[in-house]
């Protein structure tokens, strides 16, 4: 069964910024403190469909798998996929808000049963990866405030 | 016996941690690692008084670690990184190009500018590909603070992690 968690913050930009600096993966280590690298983007990084690996690092071990993008609007809302072992969707969704942005972050994730043995799962895999999301949204705040 | 083994396995430790490094790439060593590793053989010997009292040739190892501990405290900010010089700041250059902050060269390191204030993060080239980095103190809600982190990620230990790969069926 999927797991949904959502978290959201204000950023002092523009949504085009906003949309435009999450789209490009190869920004993402610097705001998701769990995640180490993207690698192998195939295609133009924020383009629907584009894919690319990526690697986690958690308790000592280092989780790889692959990305996708799902969509992006610019300005509007970005998506992207990843695939393999585990299987979650991460969209982020832009509106004008007080001469910023309020920026929506959605996590919808399934554990598989032949991963569980491999991941932190039940509450404390839960609570790690809604940490995770809050603290990638803190982090956007301060990267993008102007 | 004890107190051989137990010298001898720290030193055994500290030697392979410093083999690994010196073994691979693009990894660091935080000096302040080694002198966790010299307490904590501090604090077994301590433990262990009580049922073998400190022989003589004891003194020396002893020392050895009450100095390496007492300088790694004092450098606990100084990290050695087996990387190649151009390679590190490129990559640091183009970090600080994602986090949006101010980065230039400067004699000693790159100077990092945010909200006005400057951190310098210092950067010795020791050999071709060993570097002696001093890592800034900065606020914990910073973009140099994001950082050190991405640095820690990129530049992480030399003990290999554990590689599970997601992509494939178990």
């Amino acid at each position: 069964m999927a797991t949904t968690f959502e978290t959201s913050g204000h950023i002092d930009n523009t949504p085009e910024a906003v949309i435009a600096y999450v789209a490009d993966p190869r920004n993402r280590p610097l705001f998701f403190p769990a995640l180490k690298a993207i690698t192998d983007i195939q295609g133009e990084p924020t383009a629907v469909g584009t894919s690319w690996k990526w690697t986690f690092v958690a308790l000592g071990m280092e989780f790889r798998g692959r990305g996708r993008c799902l969509s992006h609007e610019p300005g509007r809302l970005y998506s992207f996929q990843t695939d393999g072992g585990i299987q979650s969707t991460f969209t982020y969704r832009a509106q004008a808000e007080s001469g910023g942005t309020k920026l929506t972050v959605s996590l919808e994730y399934e554990v598989p049963e032949n991963a569980k043995a491999k991941l932190p799962a039940g509450d404390r895999g839960q609570k790690l990866r809604e940490e995770e999301a809050r603290r990638a949204l803190e982090n956007l705040q301060l990267i993008l405030q102007r | 016996m004890f107190p051989q083994l137990l010298w001898a396995s720290f030193a055994i430790a500290a030697a392979a941690y410093l083999l690994l490094f010196l073994m691979r790439v693009n990894v660091s060593l935080r000096l302040v690692r080694l002198g966790w590793l010299a307490e904590a053989a501090l604090v077994s010997r301590g433990l262990a008084l009580t049922l073998w009292s400190l022989a003589s040739w004891e003194w020396t190892p002893l020392v050895a670690c009450v100095v390496v501990a007492a300088a790694t405290f004092y450098w606990h900010r100084t990290w050695l990184v087996r990387a190649r010089a151009d390679e590190f700041c490129e990559r640091i250059s183009e970090a600080c190009r994602g986090l949006r902050l101010e980065c230039r060269y400067q004699p000693g390191g790159l100077a990092l500018v945010e909200r006005q204030q400057m951190l310098l993060l210092g950067i010795t080239r020791l050999h071709t590909r060993l570097l002696l980095v001093r890592v800034p103190s900065p606020p914990p809600r910073s973009k140099v603070a994001l950082l050190v982190q991405w640095l820690a990620k990129q530049y992480s230990g030399p003990v290999p992690p554990i590689p599970i790969d997601l992509s494939r069926p178990s």
